[in-house]
């Protein structure tokens, strides 16, 4: 075997002897576990003042009440296999060992893959944008700098996530839990630099581990509350002072939110078994949305399985079915709350893959099919699909939509926040809202 | 009022990365707590763990676990040679590198160890050992730069973030320094899944298991101009044409005087720093200018920037020393975890520019989790008071607020918790 330096994640998190710093942190980086917080590169500012001049104001974005969900599939979904491109003949030849024989067809050229039943109902009803061709230019197949691009949206690795500055500019740092994440630490795209981003892992919120000699842990926040009493004005405190009342304040309103889901998952009442994956974390998200004064961004991740170079159908088919589930949870939930107005949710991977399979699985592609779902979608098919017999010199696909075209479609049209501040540059707005 | 111990423990704070309270009890002035805090004469503390690999098994039995970030960790909170953890930080978060994409730890430990080696001493060696540093080459992807395909990640940052600062290049001078430094190439080498050795892209046997080296044959052979300099230049060549930029020493200085100080320069210091740093680049000449202008001790600095995770873990663990075994796995496993969960594992970097600071480390996430990092001690003995409590931890003035809040319970383990998350812990 030869190493595959495109692929230096998987090489690696396979390498269990390679614990200890390493695995912990590379597993993590093939996980997008990773990445949290950070300075802009001019503010090499230390103090508490630490906002930048490049920093977007808040206020720069009329506030809206919508929420955007993103949903990352890490790792590299194999977007052919969700959206199969079963009416063109090289894609049987290409995908002989991995290829769906069965799809739900959409309109005799696509058709979406057998596990994603309920998905392919919401795009009956209109609800589902299906995005083809989408990707990076010049693509390096690394899943690190490929991640980095679709997390920062910039050419070049920023120190700023794409959703980080639009919570910059909009609400900044006065609505404390406008960007959630739901999943292994706080994702690099939500990072700003004058917001901040709350991290959970589960339905518990914000939850603090602390030893066992401090007991317990309601009476310690409740004592440290009083830091900042609830009897002195807000202008009267310091910044840390503040600081300390709106995390009190964050972790009530945080549980509040999240306390109906905790006490039905409690009375194993759910309604949806033991849901793992993307049913659990999306119940999260949406019983977030659902509560009042929504955050404007949830950011889910931490799934990395689809990173399919061998044994692809397996793992990609049990994905596909935990993609279904896991939408189709989302959007009854909020359906069943009467609000699948609020929100709109975007899938995103860091990259497709290969066209021609290994037998079995699937190396690191190029351009991608994104799908964007939610009430004010119009549904449909758009961007191009890449075409399958002119590849690049990698055998990949040649993508026909910069990934920053999807970013500026949900920026403009459901966050309204113009996009080219937060992108940098202008891209092209796809008709989906 | 600031008290001579308060700004004594601001000394050890701002120099070292914790605040020893036994060092505390022990220095009688402010200024005798800068000469403490700047003096070298400690054991070194680089050769006493680190072993160079001799076999590739090796390699990784040096850094095979949590041992790197207890072992670092231990170092910060060891109270000898102060200033140089502090400055080894500062250039791991000035140079960040890390583990996220260096897919090769023994790398990392190295990078780190080189960074301890310079921390003290000369910009311009440190400067042109990090370009050469296996793990920079590899995060920035120098191994990808070649005459016959320009990667410009690393000429890039090494302009914007470690010398001369965002907007005093052009796009033409980031193409000229990415051609000087193409053709450096690192050793490496992988194991399959069996574990079997394969050859890494650009094995050499003639140089040492990850170590770097000049391969000719990618080197760009030809005249670049680069900030107005043209030559045939290689890479010390280019890092020496951006080392006599005077803005170069205007950038490097009021970081570092802003990391120490926590305010702004006045422009008239700024010049002072810069043009005296210029002149050699030595680095503790310029520490210590910083630490004696009177800036530094002036009531405005005192505790005027926010607490990172890593300097609340180690002036706890100063506080509280907890009783463990070299090789503890479950505080070091708990360790790493702590840290990458509040986003500060040393080795691990967010991105390029480093850690995040500021207001951004106040957000209810950060401060929420930060409370677990309290479960790197142990229980505190019975019977500790509020000022014991505040004493260790290295807090002199308080609020009343604040001795109010703690004196609300008996409980020595709830007071440290509390103490811990004051407003006087919070800020540094």
């Amino acid at each position: 075997m030869t190493p595959r330096n495109d692929d230096r994640c998987s090489l690696i998190s396979r390498r269990q002897f390679l614990v200890g710093l390493g695995a912990t942190v590379l597993t993590a980086a093939c996980t997008s576990k990773t990445i949290t917080v950070f300075e802009q590169t001019s503010s090499t500012t230390t103090g508490l003042a630490g906002t930048t001049s490049t920093t977007i104001p808040p206020g720069t974005f009329a506030p809206v009440e919508r929420t955007l969900v993103v949903l990352e599939l890490g790792g590299g979904n194999d977007a052919m296999s969700m959206v199969v491109p079963h009416g063109n003949s090289r894609y049987y030849d290409l995908r002989p060992s991995v290829r769906i024989d069965d799809p739900i067809d959409l309109d005799g050229e696509i058709g979406l893959h057998p596990n994603l039943g309920r998905l392919a109902a919401r795009y009956g009803a209109g609800q589902v944008a299906v995005v083809e061709g989408v990707g990076i230019h010049d693509p390096d197949l690394s899943h690190f700098s490929s991640m980095r691009r679709w997390w920062d949206g910039t050419d070049r690795p920023d120190s700023t996530g794409w959703l980080g500055r639009y919570l910059d500019g909009s609400v900044g740092y006065e609505d404390l839990l406008a960007g959630i994440t739901v999943g292994p630490g706080p994702s690099q795209a939500m990072l700003g630099s004058g917001s901040f981003v709350v991290n959970i892992a589960d339905a518990g919120g914000l939850t603090t581990d602390i030893p066992w000699w401090i007991d317990d842990p309601d009476e310690l926040f409740a004592a440290w509350a009083g830091f900042a009493p609830v009897d002195v004005p807000l202008s009267e405190l310091s910044a840390v002072e503040r600081a300390i009342r709106g995390t009190t304040a964050a972790r009530q309103t945080l549980d509040a939110k999240l306390s109906p889901l905790r006490r039905t998952l409690e009375a194993g009442d759910d309604g949806d078994g033991d849901a793992d994956g993307f049913a659990k974390d999306l119940r999260v998200a949406a019983q977030l949305v659902a509560s009042d004064s929504p955050p404007k961004v949830v950011y889910v991740h931490g799934y990395g399985d689809f990173d399919t170079h061998e044994n692809q159908r397996a793992v990609h088919d049990r994905m596909m079915a935990e993609l279904d589930a896991g939408i189709e949870t989302f959007f009854s939930t909020l359906e069943a709350a009467g609000v699948a107005d609020r929100a709109v949710l975007m899938t995103t991977s860091e990259f497709g893959r290969r066209p021609e399979d290994n037998d079995g699985g699937t190396d690191h592609g190029t351009a991608s099919t994104q799908l964007v779902v939610g009430a004010a979608v119009n549904g449909g098919r758009y961007g191009e699909p890449p075409s399958l017999r002119r590849l690049d010199e990698d055998g990949n696909l040649i993508h026909t939509v910069d990934f920053r075209s999807t970013f500026a479609t949900v920026l403009d049209g459901w966050l309204q926040a113009p996009h080219s501040e937060i992108l940098r540059a202008d891209f092209e707005v796809l008709p989906i809202f | 009022m600031v008290s001579e111990r308060e700004r004594i423990a601001h000394v050890y704070r701002r120099l070292g990365v914790g605040a020893h309270p036994d060092l505390i009890d022990v220095t009688s002035s402010a200024g005798e707590a800068i000469d403490r805090a700047l003096d070298l004469g400690g054991p070194d503390k680089a050769t006493q763990t680190i072993r160079v690999p001799q076999t590739w098994d090796e390699v990784y039995e040096v850094i095979d676990g949590y041992e790197p970030v207890v072992w670092w960790i231990d170092a910060m909170v060891d109270d000898g040679r102060l200033v140089e953890e502090r400055l080894t930080w500062f250039w791991h978060d000035h140079f960040a590198v890390s583990a996220h994409k260096v897919d090769h730890p023994y790398a990392m430990w190295e990078h780190v160890r080189m960074l301890r080696d310079h921390a003290t001493g000369n910009f311009a060696q440190l400067l042109k050992a990090v370009a050469k540093s296996p793990a920079m080459l590899a995060y920035l992807d120098g191994i990808d730069n070649t005459a016959w395909g320009l990667n410009e990640n690393y000429a890039r940052e090494v302009m914007e973030l470690h010398t001369l600062g965002v907007g005093n290049y052009t796009q033409a001078d980031v193409v000229a320094a990415a051609r000087a430094f193409t053709g450096w190439k690192v050793n490496e080498t992988f194991w399959d899944d069996d574990g079997e050795e394969v050859p890494g892209r650009f094995q050499r046997d003639d140089v040492a298991p990850w170590g770097s080296y000049l391969d000719a044959d990618d080197f760009d052979d030809t005249v670049k101009e680069l900030l107005g300099v043209s030559g045939n230049l290689g890479m010390d060549d280019a890092l020496d044409v951006l080392l006599d930029q005077p803005r170069t020493a205007t950038f490097v200085a009021g970081k570092l005087y802003r990391d120490l100080v926590g305010a702004e320069p006045d422009p008239p210091v700024l010049e002072r720093l810069a043009s005296e740093f210029r002149s050699d680049y030595e680095i503790l000449p310029l520490v210590k200018a910083i630490a004696t202008d009177p800036s530094f001790l002036a009531d405005g600095a005192i505790r005027s920037k926010v607490r990172t995770p890593v300097e609340k873990v180690v002036t706890l663990l100063q506080a509280f020393p907890k009783v463990r075994d070299v090789s503890d796995e479950d505080f070091g496993w708990g360790l790493v975890g702590l840290l990458e969960q509040l986003g500060y594992l040393p080795f691990a970097p967010p991105n390029p520019a480093g850690y995040p600071k500021g207001n951004r480390l106040l957000g209810p996430g950060q401060l929420s989790e930060a409370f677990a990092l309290l479960n790197a001690i142990d229980a505190p003995a019975q019977g500790m008071t509020t000022d014991d409590v505040l004493d260790r931890l290295g807090l002199v003035d308080v609020s009343d607020r604040t001795r109010a809040v703690l004196d609300q319970t008996g409980d020595p383990g709830r007071k440290i918790g509390l103490a811990f998350g004051s407003p006087e812990y919070l800020l540094t």
